[in-house]
């Protein structure tokens, strides 16, 4: 998972300087070990970003405010924990604060979908092929339609079912519990059940 | 094939779809059925199934950018407005206001309602005396057959 090329010209690091070191030295205020950092890690948040915000320019923003606070919070690491873990959270908690904020901005009635729009689901569940256009409008009303489950909910299932993370490595990321992580998990897919079978179904 | 295999092939399913025989069982399964779909829908939702994206180019410099532009706003002092011309006496001003011209226009504030509260009540309540001459003078009334 971790990426070792750093393109910028940190020649005093090496590439494989520890996060919990660079992280130390970016507390003190070497701006060239937080560049690694950066540099290190930004495809990771940009991508679990991606998760939560379909188009890259929100997620690319994201990612600056995620990396903005770990700048702010540095200094508060503590080496013993792993900094993945640690970024992660970060990570997740900003993604949970804007996705927050969109919710209340954004209020989509399920009612307004078009009556064919179901297809699509059953489409990806043959894995058939749709055409482009066809996609990427199936993937815009699929991000709109998860904006409608409560935040939490939604990082729970997309660290589990499409990060492919534990019920313990979840408890690790968001500081949870394994007990409180599997409840959230179980209520998170009753909800995205729901939400599915809102949907108008294909007419056959 | 049962819930608990279909449910497993649930959370593997990738961009080939589901197998037959799940697609099968969920077509028997009202549960599994909403299982899958939500699955479905949760994965086109979460930005499909490419793995290889990263930032633009250049990220660790608008990071920098931004970190920049954040301390300035944090350690810069407030502007001067432009509406007191940036003075500095702008704040002995406000100060002088506070502790020594708001009271009093408090206290005047506070002694033109009392006099018009005064005025209002002498004039609503006329004496007998007047009203008598009020009467007695009245041409109207007297011209009345």
């Amino acid at each position: 998972m971790r990426a070792t090329a750093i393109s910028e010209g940190n020649s005093d690091l090496a590439d494989d300087a520890s996060d919990a070191s660079l992280a130390a030295r970016a507390a003190a205020g070497d701006a060239a070990a937080f560049d690694h950092l950066v540099e290190r890690w930004s495809p990771r948040v940009f991508r679990l970003a991606l998760r939560f915000f379909r188009r890259p320019e929100d997620a690319e923003e994201v990612s600056q405010e995620v990396f903005l606070r770990l700048y702010r919070a540095a200094g508060s690491y503590r080496s013993g924990a792993p900094f993945e873990n640690w970024l992660l959270r970060i990570a997740t908690n900003t993604c949970r604060d804007r996705l927050r904020r969109r919710r209340v901005r954004k209020e989509m009635v399920v009612a307004d979908i078009a009556g064919d729009a179901g297809a699509w689901l059953d489409q990806a569940l043959r894995g058939a092929s749709q055409e482009a256009g066809r996609a990427e409008e199936a993937r815009v009303l699929a991000a709109d339609l998860l904006d409608r489950l409560a935040p939490k909910d939604r990082i729970v299932l997309v660290l589990m079912d499409i990060e492919g993370f534990s019920s313990e490595e979840v408890a690790a990321v968001t500081g949870s519990t394994r007990a409180a992580v599997k409840v959230r998990a179980l209520r998170a897919r009753r909800a995205l059940r729901r939400l599915a079978m809102s949907i108008p179904r294909r007419e056959r | 094939m049962d819930c608990r295999d279909a449910r497993k092939d649930l959370r593997r399913f990738g961009p080939e779809g589901l197998s037959g025989e799940v697609l099968r069982h969920a077509a028997a399964c009202p549960r599994c059925a909403a299982e899958a779909r939500g699955a479905a829908l949760l994965r086109l939702g979460s930005g499909g199934f490419d793995g290889a994206a990263r930032p633009r180019p250049g990220f660790a410099a608008r990071v920098r950018a931004g970190i920049a532009v954040a301390a300035g706003e944090a350690a810069t002092p407030r502007a001067p407005s432009r509406r007191n011309g940036g003075l500095r006496p702008r704040r002995a001003w406000s100060e002088a206001f506070d502790r020594l011209l708001r009271p009093a226009l408090v206290c005047a504030a506070t002694l033109a309602l009392l006099a018009a509260l005064l005025y209002a009540r002498s004039a609503s309540s006329p004496a007998s005396a007047d009203l008598a001459t009020l009467a007695e003078d009245d041409s109207v009334l007297e011209a009345l057959p």
